[in-house]
């Protein structure tokens, strides 16, 4: 059906327009995480279908491995815009699963990773999810390899979304049906499904953050055995987190609870499960995990041993292998301390982690306490891939792991023993002075500045537990105000009282004066003021005597 | 009301089935469909107020509208099936009189004209139809002499089942009665798309019909896919000998036969009860 030399597009009854998943929030189902796994696991030759949008790159594999391509893609839009991007060797169906006609079957390779949710259209039939399993499995051949996902409704990113029930599944994702009783829930649920209907799965990964764009593909024992604050748990929680949902409280303490509880795959945010296949193409079959690093390129990871502290061996996108400790972060056995209010314990770690730093040269990458494992009396940074990074001095990459380590702490709200007045710089400041290192103003402005551009992605919290506490510290601080009102209006009474006794004084005082006034006007008085002066009568005497002489001469 | 409300009569039928005046309407809060299309009922370009209620025949309009983002949507069922109610007797004739092909062409309207081969069409509805044919314009086509004369020279039945209004002003309120009453005394109805005057016939016991030259409007805004679409998506329905049980089947999904309501149930949903324009 595919002609190499050319891409044909083919419409099929169920297009959706106008409309389009490769240009949408979510987008195609893809990523350097999911793209390592399928080369991993996908066979080579044979007739191969894609059903769903699914990202280029995972186009370009399947192209190279397959005999024939058929894409299936329900957008008019994104079927125009792949013929474009692969003008050759596609054969390219617009239109809705249920709008495949038998004929179309008979693939070898069927790969639905994107999952059922996004291969039906408005005008398709409303067929619950085992419904679209049966028509997805009536269009593989018996023994084909069929590699299918599902997003998980009781992801802990679904749980803890900040939107309510009827505005999920929008206008981003179009959706057929919203309450589907039917569909797995679990990955129990979901095995058994493609179990009935015999497609027993040779293997099952649980995904970790955006469902189209897993950060993390885990297989289904190893996520069950993760451990708190250990590798795997840790990549889990860093994939969530990049979810792009509204959430009412960050992931990390969830998760983290999930893991003590071996519970991972139960809140993975979704599954994927490959059926058939050729044991001998999976290369890379001890592969127990599979990660996106912040630029993109991927890595894969197994177990050495078994047991909550099992080492890990990573290997990243050149080759380049590295060796995980089994052991908790530094950002959680220094939490722990800080929950503890153990500070003398805190200081001591803090100087051990100085005592280590200063192995290092003298100028170094990123430092981050949550990627930095403690291995025995030594520490390993755990840290794969991602952004490159200029070095910068290397106290100051400790100050920066320190700011960094206090953003994660205040963002959970976890207790510490500090005040809440040297938080910032200060108690950067103090940290690192545990850590023997020396700061000042400017070294701190220049770690703050370096801690942020390590801040990985965060996902758009909404965060009902910050307003609680904000609520409960209003109501705090309304109850203290109304008493502190309360004590001035006291005061003020016992003012107005005390003027009100000084008035009464002053008017009594007044009153006294006018009295003195009338006495002082009279002319008694004024003559007798006058005589009171008169301190020498025998001088006085003299004096009127020659006035009155003077004037009696005169008449 | 938006004055679509009143296309074809349309406010005036659902009045009158919720028990309220007839002629003079009151107001509907929102949108009604007026016309079935591949879309969710409406014109690509169609403008609403924020916050309007949208009330379509069926389901799927609902569907493919909350993928334009648009919400607020309620399938009532087409008015058409509330004038059936209304009307169970309008132009019933005996089944063994029915005769005839009752053949819609697509129709343009105020804002744009139908292009295409009328003599083409004319010889396909000659080879195919068996009995008389009455041909059927919309306004906009009628009033075009050189339309109209070529279906009269034909040797057709040509007629007009009036004007859906425009602005509030010329709504022939009995428009669909007459087509109601044209339909019950066809055997057969045929159109050159699938448009509404198909299910309309189909719900009346026509046998249906689509074929010969779809032609083209100027302006047709492709946005929703066109005929083209509409042939992918409904193949039972285009042909000149179809399966008739298939085609009722689908006639009733798009008339929302299933999501006509009862009148107490109506009412209170699109009235608003105040009597006026």
């Amino acid at each position: 059906m595919t002609d190499p030399d050319h891409t044909s597009v083919r419409p099929v009854p169920g297009e959706m327009r106008p409309w389009s998943d490769l240009d949408g929030p979510i987008g195609p189902f893809g990523g350097a995480a999911a793209l390592r796994l399928l080369e991993d696991v996908l066979p080579r030759g044979g007739r191969w279908l894609i059903a769903g949008p699914h990202a280029d790159a995972v186009l370009t594999l399947a192209q190279e491995r397959s005999e024939s391509l058929t894409v299936l893609i329900r957008a008019a839009s994104d079927g125009e815009t792949t013929s474009t991007r692969f003008p050759t060797g596609l054969d390219i169906a617009i239109g809705a699963l249920d709008g495949l006609s038998p004929e179309d079957g008979a693939f070898d390779v069927v790969l639905a990773a994107d999952g059922l949710d996004r291969v039906l259209t408005p005008d398709s039939a409303d067929l619950a999810w085992p419904e679209r399993l049966d028509l997805l499995r009536s269009l593989a051949n018996d023994g084909a390899t069929i590699v299918v996902g599902l997003g998980n409704e009781f992801a802990l990113a679904t749980l803890l979304d900040a939107r309510v029930a009827r505005d999920r599944h929008g206008d981003e994702e179009w959706r057929p049906i919203h309450s589907d009783t039917e569909r797995p829930c679990s990955l129990g649920q979901f095995v058994d499904a493609l179990a009935e209907r015999g497609l027993t799965p040779s293997s099952t990964w649980t995904t970790f953050g955006p469902q189209a764009q897993p950060g993390l593909i885990a297989s289904a024992d190893a996520a069950g055995s993760a451990r708190p604050d250990r590798f795997l748990a840790n990549a889990a929680t860093a994939a969530v987190r990049a979810t792009r949902s509204p959430l009412l409280a960050l992931p990390d303490e969830a998760l983290s609870t999930a893991a003590r509880a071996g519970a991972l795959p139960t809140v993975a945010d979704g599954f994927l499960a490959i059926i058939g296949g050729d044991a001998a193409s999976t290369a890379h079959a001890p592969t127990e995990a599979y990660g996106s690093t912040g630029d993109e390129s991927a890595w894969t990871a197994r177990r050495e041993g078994n047991g909550a502290d099992a080492t890990w061996l990573l290997s990243d996108a050149t080759g380049a292998e590295q060796r995980v400790p089994g052991g908790r972060t530094v950002e959680s056995e220094l939490r722990e301390l800080a929950e503890r209010e153990d500070v003398p314990g805190f200081r001591a770690y803090a100087q051990r982690l100085g005592e280590w730093t200063r192995t290092l040269p003298d100028h170094v990458g990123p430092l981050t306490l949550d990627s930095l494992v403690r291995d025995g009396n030594t520490f390993v940074d755990t840290h794969v891939g991602g952004p490159a990074h200029e070095e910068s001095a290397r106290d100051m990459a400790v100050a920066a792991a320190w700011f960094r380590f206090q953003d994660r702490l205040l963002a959970q709200h976890r207790r510490h023993p500090w005040p809440p007045w040297v938080v910032g710089s200060e108690l950067v400041g103090i940290w690192s002075s545990m850590a023997g290192v020396a700061t000042d103003a400017d070294s701190l402005e220049s770690a703050r500045v370096l801690a942020d551009s390590l801040a990985g992605p965060t996902p758009d919290i909404v965060d009902a537990r910050t307003a609680l506490a904000d609520r409960d510290e209003a109501a705090k601080q309304l109850f203290e105000a109304n008493g502190h009102i309360f004590g001035l209006e006291r005061t003020i009474g016992f003012r107005d009282k005390q003027l009100l006794t000084r008035e009464k004084r002053i008017r009594k005082l007044h009153k006294d004066l006018q009295k003195v006034e009338k006495i002082r006007n009279h002319p008694a008085y004024r003559t007798l003021r006058k005589a009171a002066k008169v301190r020498e009568p025998r001088k006085f005497a003299a004096a009127v005597k020659k006035k009155a002489g003077t004037r009696l001469r005169g008449r | 009301m938006h004055h679509h409300n009143h296309y074809y009569g349309h406010s005036h039928i659902l009045a009158r089935y919720c028990g309220l005046p007839q002629v003079h309407p009151p107001r509907i809060r929102g949108y009604l469909q007026h016309g079935w299309n591949v879309g969710d009922g409406w014109n690509p370009q169609h403008e609403f107020f924020d916050g309007a209620w949208r009330w379509t025949w069926s389901d799927a309009p609902r569907r493919r509208g909350h993928i334009l983002g648009r919400r607020n949507y309620q399938a009532i069922g087409a008015p058409w099936l509330y004038l059936l109610d209304l009307e169970p007797d309008l132009g019933v004739v005996p089944e063994e009189e029915r005769e005839g092909t009752l053949f819609f062409l697509f129709h343009g309207w105020e804002g744009g004209k139908i292009e295409g081969d009328h003599k083409r069409l004319i010889d396909e509805i000659r080879e195919t139809e068996p009995g008389p044919v009455t041909f059927s314009l919309y306004y906009t086509e009628y009033e075009r002499p050189e339309i109209r004369n070529s279906y009269l020279d034909a040797g057709f039945d040509v007629v007009s089942f009036g004007k859906r209004g425009f602005a509030y002003e010329g709504t022939d309120r009995r428009f669909l009665f007459r087509q109601l009453k044209a339909l019950r005394k066809h055997k057969r109805v045929a159109a050159n798309r699938l448009a509404t005057a198909v299910f309309y016939g189909a719900s009346v016991g026509c046998d249906v019909a689509v074929y010969g030259d779809p032609m083209a409007m100027n302006g047709e805004d492709p946005l929703f896919g066109g005929n083209a679409r509409v042939q992918r998506l409904w193949p039972e329905l285009h042909g000149k000998d179809l399966d008739q049980v298939v085609a009722r089947e689908v006639v009733n999904q798009e008339l929302g036969t299933a999501w006509k309501m009862p009148a107490q149930e109506l009412r209170p949903l699109i009235f608003d009860g105040v009597t006026h324009d």
